[in-house]
């Protein structure tokens, strides 16, 4: 684990700015390039959930289920984009995990070099409605060169265990 | 509108429905009165109050309800309304008390619903009300039943035991215990609960819809299909998530060959569309506990039955083959919630489990990249039928070519006879005024 002293934090927030706004510009596949090869991504579906194996999750995803979900969400006969969901992330509070991650990996034990904290809010809108999201997001960062990439992304969404109408897109 | 049995019964055809029955907020508040009043209602799963006190908050039509396990270890399924002014007495999902505590005045009850004191009861000294009579508890539900851990509740005192409404139907349930080596069901891991715009109904005749896989859940299949080509050698398995996704793919004539059966209940299943038999190592090791527990031959038969959706009419399917239940729980006329479970089957490996969990996170979650275009399907259902263009919804296809046997109805895959059968029972419930 990467001392916080050897990381410049600013350079961290730059990546984490960086996949908002792709998340929030539709770029799919230069949101994907973030991620490593043996990447999860995980929304839980209730409060302190402790696995992604003995829960079901809002979001349980490898590489292969996030790479179908952006094939599906730009085909041309995905019926519920006829009207395009639009998403607008505000990223703050972050911060090195002050846990590193203890716990909170759901035992996917993702190789990292930092474990970086943050606050997302999130807006959705599709067709008439907004919704708003937002909670504690946790990313598992591993070095690339000089950049990063995400090998893991956890998101407590505040309304986990909300009923909910669809989520189409990644949060 | 105020609707007369002669009214109501004139909005179910043989072949075709009424728009009302989708749009009209007075119909709505009578599904729930005279059919989600009367009929067997499924509310849960023993696993879900495994102890002495545990509980669950849940709703009956627009009912609040509780399902307890009491201090003697039976299960109650009582109205979520103190016995005093009122107030719901459990305000979160689940938990476990040693007694139930209203938050307003402080009556307590015992969790079979029995009111067990009152502050300052002297207050009631010479009035007329009574400690022992129930009204003044949390009321039980005028009937609840077991079927093999899944239990049921009817808010009519009248009508068919459990068994005999769900008939022969109940092969479904037997089948997803059998399934289990041990021959018992858990639920361990959380829910899903999914809302869409949408009459509830419109749910129900899509569990055995099978014209609209191939077209709704086009994007997703196509995501398979594009996902296995860049990634896959020719001719190389899927994997399960793939696999999920792809079959909704099959050509029409695939469909067409499936059995669809209608029970006079008004329940329906369809032949599985998954190969009942996988050949990858967590499924052989599972067969191996099966044989184990049942022997060879019975494992044989237990897997053989090959049953996609199960309806229990009105409000829950089961996916016996992959461990799902779901409730169908009507917030309004154009608002549907729906509870999902997974179950873990007793005694299975528990990587066994992992697909079931893979199974509900690609199918049935919120972010499910299948099931949202159902919903979005479902939704412009409820949007459409606002245009009066025509005063009824088809119910045409293969009408009349169903054959009857004792009390089901039989018809080839594509048949909307299920959707037929459903409204028969629907107009049965719905012209009993009393």
């Amino acid at each position: 684990m990467l001392l916080a002293g050897d990381t410049d934090i600013r350079s961290v927030e730059q990546f984490l700015y960086r996949e908002a706004i792709l998340l929030d510009e539709a770029r799919w596949q230069e949101w994907l390039a973030l991620y490593t090869e043996d990447c999860f991504y995980w929304v839980p579906s209730v409060v302190g959930q402790k696995d992604p194996i003995e829960t079901v999750s809002l979001y349980a995803e490898d590489r292969m289920r996030m790479e179908m979900r952006v094939i599906r969400v730009t085909h041309p006969r995905a019926f519920s984009q006829d009207f395009p969901t639009r998403l607008s992330h505000i990223v703050g509070n972050v911060m090195r995990d002050p846990e590193d991650g203890a716990g909170a990996d759901g035992g996917m034990n993702p190789r990292a070099d930092l474990v970086v904290r943050s606050t997302a809010q999130i807006l959705e809108f599709r067709r008439e409605d907004q919704r708003i999201f937002g909670g504690t997001v946790r990313h598992w960062l591993r070095r690339d060169g000089g950049d990063w990439k995400i090998a893991m992304k956890r998101i407590d969404l505040l309304n986990c265990d909300a009923p909910m109408e669809g989520l189409q897109l990644f949060l | 509108m105020r609707y007369d049995t002669a009214t109501i019964a004139s909005l179910v055809e043989p072949d075709r429905v009424h728009r009302s029955l989708y749009v009209d907020p007075a119909l709505f508040d009578l599904e729930m009165e005279r059919i989600f009043g009367r009929a067997w209602i499924y509310v849960g799963h023993e696993s879900q109050v495994k102890k002495s006190g545990d509980y669950i908050a849940t709703t009956i039509g627009k009912q609040p309800v509780v399902m307890s396990r009491d201090a003697e270890g039976k299960i109650h399924v009582l109205l979520n309304r103190c016995g005093h002014r009122g107030a719901k007495v459990v305000g979160d999902r689940e938990g476990n008390v040693k007694v139930f505590r209203c938050c307003y005045h402080g009556w307590t009850y015992k969790t079979d619903g029995t009111l067990l004191g009152i502050p300052m009861s002297s207050g009631y000294d010479g009035t007329r009300l009574d400690m022992s009579d129930p009204r003044y508890g949390m009321m039980k539900v005028p009937r609840m039943e077991l079927y093999r851990g899944f239990i049921f509740a009817s808010l009519s005192d009248d009508g068919p035991d459990l068994a005999t409404y769900l008939g022969d139907a109940r092969t479904s349930i037997d089948n997803m215990v059998d399934r289990s080596p041990e021959g018992a069901l858990e639920v361990v891991g959380g829910c899903f609960r999914v809302v869409f715009r949408a009459n509830w109904k419109i749910f129900v005749e899509n569990l055995n819809d099978t014209m609209h896989p191939m077209v709704v859940h086009e994007s997703s299949v196509k995501a398979g299909e594009i996902w296995a080509k860049e990634h896959l050698p020719e001719g190389a398995p899927d994997p399960l998530a793939v696999r999920f996704t792809r079959n909704n793919g099959f050509p029409y004539a695939f469909w067409e060959k499936l059995t669809l059966k209608g029970h006079r209940n008004g329940h329906s299943y369809m032949g599985g569309i998954f190969p009942p038999r996988r050949t990858d190592p967590v499924f052989l090791e599972y067969v191996a506990a099966m044989e184990k527990s049942y022997g060879h031959e019975r494992t044989e038969e237990i897997l053989g039955v090959d049953r996609h959706n199960t309806i229990y009419y009105p409000n829950v399917s089961f996916q016996s083959g992959y461990q799902q239940v779901r409730i169908i729980r009507p917030l309004s006329v154009d608002r549907t919630q729906m509870d999902v479970y997974a179950f873990k089957l007793k005694g299975a490996p528990d990587e066994f489990y992992r697909h079931t969990l893979t199974y509900s996170n690609m199918v049935n979650a919120p972010s499910s990249i299948v099931m949202t275009d159902d919903h979005e399907a479902y939704n412009r259902v409820q949007e459409g039928l606002a245009a009066q263009s025509s005063e009824w919804v088809s119910l045409d296809r293969d009408a009349g070519r169903e054959t009857v046997d004792g009390d089901w109805l039989s018809a080839t895959g594509t048949s909307e006879m299920p959707m037929r059968n459903q409204y028969q029972t629907w107009s049965r419930f719905m012209t009993r005024e009393a």
